[in-house]
C-alpha cells in the first residue's frame, strides 16, 4: 500500500468550486432466524463454522431455497423507501472467483430487483427535509468473512495464510442503491451522513434487523464526482466501500471531495475505483480498478424459481407498516411538548429511544429531557460512552424524577441519588434511603434550624419581623446547610416567614 | 442407442438435491434400466415433490406403473401420436430410419392413430442448448476449485496464492470436454455477447416450448428416432466435438422444454447396434410415456421372442 501522501483542497474551496454528487449502496443485514437459501443458524459471534450447512458451504448437489421471512422484511423495506413492489422478480448469479465465497457466485439481484422506483425524505440537523432518490432495493446473500494471517495489519498482500469463516455465507442482506443524489453541495457529508443513519433507523424501526453498525449489520458504500457546475455532466466518480459509521461517511465524503477537487486543479483525471476507508488516518486508498474489465457474467440463477410476491400480501404488510422515525418523531414531540430545538437536539443526541422508556416508566417529559440531555449526557461523554451504556436504566430515572416531583428530595439530592445509582448502589429509592438523602419534611428539626439562624443573626431576624422580606434568603441558606441540603426550602421560607409574624 | 430403456422425466419431475449439477435447468435425473416397467418401478421411488429442490413440482406424480402395466397389454386404442418430421430424414441412418418405421407400424396396429407434426423450431434446439448448457455449466463447476474440498493442486513454482491454486487444481481436475464447455460458456455469458448468445438461446428455448405446445393440442405423443445414428466408437468423436454434440439432436428438444421423453430400444441397426424409439409426452405426462413405451416394447419382445439384450453378442473376454 502506498504511503505517499495525497494534496487536499481545503474542503470549502473545493465545494464553492465544483459540484459534489453522491451516491450510496447500503447493505443491511436482516435479522433473520436462518439464512437467504437455507436453514442454518444466524447468530453473532459463533464459532466459526459452526453455522452452516452444505448450502452455505456451497458442497456439489446442495440446492438453495428461498428464505420467506427474507422476502417478506425486503418488501417491508421496500415500502418504507416507498418504492414499487415487483409483481415477480427473480434471483441472479455473480460470478467471481474468491475464497470467501465457496460456490464463485454470489446469488444476487440483477435486473429485477424486488423492490424499486421509489424516494427517502431525510431530515438533517438544522430541520431541512432532504428527498433522496431510490432506484432499487434487492435481496441477496452475505460472503464469508477472510482473515490473513502473518501480514501486516491483518492485509492480505504478504499474509501466510488465510482463513475463511462460513457463519456468514449466505445470511441475507438487502442492498439500497440511490439514484445519483444531486444538488447536495456543501452540505454533501452531512445529507449522506444523514441518509444513512436513516436508514439504520428504519431498519429497527420495521424490525427488520438489530443494524448495529458496529457489528457490520450495516455497511456503506459511498460513490462521489465532482463536476464544474450542477449543468456539467456527471464526472467521473469512486466507490468507497465499507464505510462503517456515520462519521466515518461523514467523514469519507468529506475527504473524497478534496481529494477529488486537488486532481482536478491539478488537470488530472479522477480513476474510477473502488476505494478502502482508513477509520484510523481519516484517508481512502486505491482498492483496484474499477473498469468494464471486471465481468460477473449475471444470469438468472436457474436453482430458484421466481419470487412473485401476492398482492394481498405486499398490501397486508402495507397496512402492518409500523411508524417510522420521521412519523414517529413528531408524535412523540407533540406528546412530550419539545420545542422544535429540542426535539432535534434530543434527535441529534440519538436520545429519543431512551427519553420514551424513561417517560412509559412514569417520568415527566420535562423531567426526562432534563436528566438524559443533561447531567447524564455530559457523563456519558466524559466516559466516552453511549447513554444506553451508562449503568442506570430508564426506569430509574423515571424513580429518580417521581422523588423529585412527590418533593422528597430536591434537584441537588437527586444529583446525588444519581451518583449512588452510577455507583451501583441500587435503585434512588434504596440510595435515598441509605444515604439518607431525603428531605427533611417534619418541621420540628426545621424549626429548630429556622430558631437557631434567627438567634446567629439578629440584625437579619429583625429586619424581617419588620417585614422586610429581602434577607430571608440569607435564613433558608443557613438552614439548608444546617440540614446538608435535606430542607424542602419552599418550607422553610413559609416557615421562616410563619415564625417572623405576628 | 445403448440398448436399455431410458427415462427423462418432466423437468422438477424428480429432485436433483444432491445430484452434482451441470446444466442446473437442463439436469433431471431419471431412470436407466432393461425394461420400461423397471424404469416405471424406479421413477415412482425416485419423483415426487421435494422442498429442498425449488424447481421441483409440488404436485404427485402421475400412476406411472398403472401406465406402463395398462400399455404392455398392447391396446392404443385411441391413442394419437405424432411423427416429428424434423427429426428424420437427412442424416439419418438407413438401418435407424427402417427400424422407426416398422414401429409405427407396430403402434398403428396396436391402434394408435399415427399423424405428421412439424415443430419448425427444434432445427435450431441443439445450438440453443449448447450455450445454455456450457454457460451453466462454467456457473456450476466454478465451485471446484480446490479451496474447500476435493482435489487441490498446488502451482509447481512460484508463489501459492488462492488464484493460482484455483488455476492449478481447474487446469489439471477437469478434462479436455469440461475445460471447452466452461470456455464456451464463460464467453457465452461476458457482458457483450450475453444478448447475442445466452439470451437468444432462451428465446429459442421459449419458441421449442411452444412448439410442444401446439404438437400436443394436436396428438397425445410426440415420436422420433432418440439418435440419428447408432453408438460410436469411445473416444472416436473427441476430435469433432460437433459431430458428437449432433447425436443428440432428437432428444435435446425435450431437455430444453422441460417435457418428459422415454428411449426404448426397437432393434439393430445394419452395423448390428442397436437403436431407440423416443416417445415425448407434455410436462406432468410422464404416463403417456409409459404407455406408449410398454407397449411397444411388449410388441416388439413377442417379435424377437425375448428381449433385445438376449440377441447381443457374446462380449470378448481380454486376458
Amino acid at each position: 500500500m502506498s504511503t505517499r501522501t495525497v494534496d487536499l483542497v481545503d474542503y470549502d474551496d473545493a465545494v464553492r468550486r465544483y459540484d459534489p454528487v453522491l451516491g450510496i449502496e447500503v447493505h443491511v443485514e436482516l435479522g433473520t432466524v436462518t439464512k437467504m437459501f437455507c436453514g442454518a443458524e444466524v447468530e453473532f459471534g459463533g464459532e466459526p463454522n459452526t453455522q452452516v450447512t452444505p448450502v452455505s458451504l456451497g458442497l456439489p448437489g446442495a440446492l438453495p431455497v428461498v428464505n420467506r421471512t427474507a422476502v417478506e422484511s425486503a418488501i417491508k423495506i421496500g415500502l418504507a423507501l416507498n418504492c414499487s413492489i415487483a409483481e415477480s422478480c427473480r434471483f441472479a448469479r455473480k460470478n467471481y472467483f474468491y475464497p470467501d465465497n465457496p460456490k464463485n457466485f454470489q446469488t444476487s439481484q440483477y435486473d429485477e430487483p424486488i423492490a424499486f422506483d421509489g424516494y427517502l425524505d431525510v431530515e438533517l440537523e438544522d430541520g431541512t427535509v432532504f428527498r433522496v432518490e431510490i432506484e432499487r432495493a434487492h435481496m441477496e446473500e452475505d460472503a464469508g468473512k477472510n482473515t490473513h494471517v502473518g501480514g501486516a495489519g491483518g492485509r492480505i498482500s504478504g499474509a501466510e495464510y488465510s482463513l475463511v469463516d462460513y457463519n456468514r455465507a449466505g445470511i441475507p442482506l438487502v442492498e439500497i442503491v440511490t439514484r445519483p443524489i444531486e444538488g447536495v453541495g456543501e452540505r454533501a457529508p452531512e445529507i449522506a451522513r444523514a441518509y444513512v443513519k436513516t436508514l439504520r433507523d428504519i431498519f429497527r424501526a420495521l424490525d427488520v434487523s438489530e443494524a448495529r453498525m458496529e457489528r457490520g449489520n450495516v455497511r456503506a458504500d459511498v460513490n462521489l464526482s465532482l463536476r464544474a457546475t450542477p449543468e456539467s455532466p456527471l464526472g467521473t466518480r469512486t466507490e468507497t466501500k465499507n464505510v462503517n459509521s456515520f462519521r466515518s461517511v461523514e467523514r469519507a465524503v468529506r475527504y473524497e471531495v478534496s481529494r477529488q477537487a486537488a486532481l482536478l486543479d491539478a488537470g488530472d483525471a479522477v480513476v474510477q475505483e473502488t476505494r478502502h476507508w482508513h477509520e484510523d488516518r481519516g484517508v481512502t486508498s486505491s482498492g483496484r480498478v474499477k473498469s468494464d474489465a471486471e465481468d460477473y457474467r449475471y444470469f438468472p440463477e436457474p436453482d430458484l424459481v421466481p419470487v412473485a410476491p401476492a398482492r394481498s400480501w405486499v398490501e397486508s404488510l402495507r397496512a402492518a407498516q409500523p411508524e417510522l422515525p420521521v412519523e414517529r418523531r413528531r408524535r412523540l414531540q407533540g406528546e412530550w411538548g419539545y420545542a422544535d430545538a429540542e426535539m432535534r437536539d434530543v434527535v441529534n443526541a440519538d436520545a429519543i429511544d431512551i427519553i420514551e422508556a424513561t417517560v412509559a416508566a412514569g417520568s415527566s417529559p420535562a423531567g426526562a429531557r432534563k436528566w438524559w440531555m443533561g447531567e447524564l449526557a455530559r457523563r456519558a461523554k466524559s466516559a466516552e460512552v453511549e447513554l444506553a451504556e451508562l449503568p442506570v436504566t430508564p426506569g430509574q430515572v423515571a424513580q429518580l424524577q417521581g422523588l423529585v416531583d412527590s418533593g422528597r428530595i430536591n434537584d441537588k439530592l437527586a444529583r446525588q441519588a444519581l451518583e449512588g445509582v452510577l455507583a451501583g448502589e441500587g435503585d434512588p429509592e434504596q440510595v435515598v434511603v441509605a444515604r439518607g438523602l431525603e428531605v427533611v419534611s417534619d418541621d420540628g428539626p426545621l424549626l429548630e434550624a429556622i430558631d437557631a439562624a434567627l438567634a446567629a443573626q439578629p440584625d437579619i431576624a429583625e429586619k424581617i419581623r419588620s417585614g422586610n422580606l429581602g434577607p430571608v434568603g440569607a435564613i433558608i441558606g443557613a438552614v439548608m446547610k444546617a440540614t446538608r441540603g435535606q430542607a424542602d426550602a419552599g418550607r422553610v421560607r413559609e416557615l421562616v416567614i410563619e415564625r417572623t409574624s405576628a | 442407442m445403448t440398448g436399455t430403456v431410458g427415462v427423462k422425466p418432466t423437468y422438477g419431475g424428480v429432485s436433483r438435491y444432491g445430484l452434482i449439477a451441470l446444466a442446473s435447468s437442463l439436469d433431471q435425473a431419471g431412470p436407466v434400466t432393461r425394461t420400461v416397467l423397471d424404469s416405471a418401478l424406479l421413477h415412482e421411488l425416485m419423483g415426487g415433490h421435494d422442498a429442498r429442490d425449488s424447481t421441483s413440482i409440488p404436485e404427485d406424480l402421475p400412476p406411472l406403473v398403472d401406465a406402463a402395466r395398462r400399455g404392455a397389454t398392447g391396446d392404443l386404442t385411441g391413442m394419437k401420436i405424432g411423427v416429428v418430421t424434423e427429426l428424420d430424414g437427412e442424416g439419418y441412418q438407413d438401418g435407424v430410419r427402417a427400424r422407426f418405421a416398422e414401429s409405427l407400424d407396430i403402434l398403428r396396429g396396436l391402434g394408435a392413430e399415427i399423424v405428421e407434426v412439424s415443430c419448425p423450431h427444434f432445427e435450431y434446439a441443439l445450438g440453443a442448448y449448447y450455450l445454455i448448457l456450457p454457460s451453466e455449466a462454467s456457473s456450476n463447476l466454478a465451485k471446484f476449485d480446490g479451496m474447500r474440498f476435493g482435489l487441490r493442486v498446488e502451482p509447481e513454482e512460484g508463489p501459492v496464492t488462492a488464484e493460482r491454486v484455483m488455476s492449478a487444481t481447474r487446469g489439471q481436475g477437469f478434462g479436455d470436454e469440461v475445460k471447452r464447455r466452461i470456455i464456451l460458456g464463460t464467453y457465452a455469458l461476458s457482458a457483450g455477447y450475453y444478448d447475442a448468445y445466452y439470451g437468444s438461446a432462451q428465446k429459442v428455448r421459449t419458441l421449442v416450448q411452444r412448439d410442444f405446445d401446439a404438437a400436443f393440442e394436436q396428438v397425445d405423443v410426440l415420436v422420433s428416432p432418440t439418435a440419428p445414428t447408432t453408438a460410436f466408437k469411445l473416444g472416436e468423436k473427441l476430435d469433432d466435438p460437433l459431430a458428437m454434440y449432433l447425436n443428440d439432436v432428437a432428444t435435446i428438444p425435450a431437455n430444453l422444454a422441460g417435457v418428459p421423453g422415454l428411449s426404448v430400444p426397437n432393434g439393430v441397426s445394419d452395423d448390428g447396434l442397436p437403436v431407440g424409439f423416443q416417445v415425448l409426452a407434455p410436462a406432468k405426462a410422464d404416463d403417456r410415456l409409459y404407455r406408449v413405451g410398454a407397449a411397444l416394447e411388449a410388441a416388439l419382445e413377442k417379435s424377437w421372442g425375448g428381449p433385445l439384450l438376449a440377441q447381443a453378442p457374446e462380449l470378448e473376454v481380454r486376458s
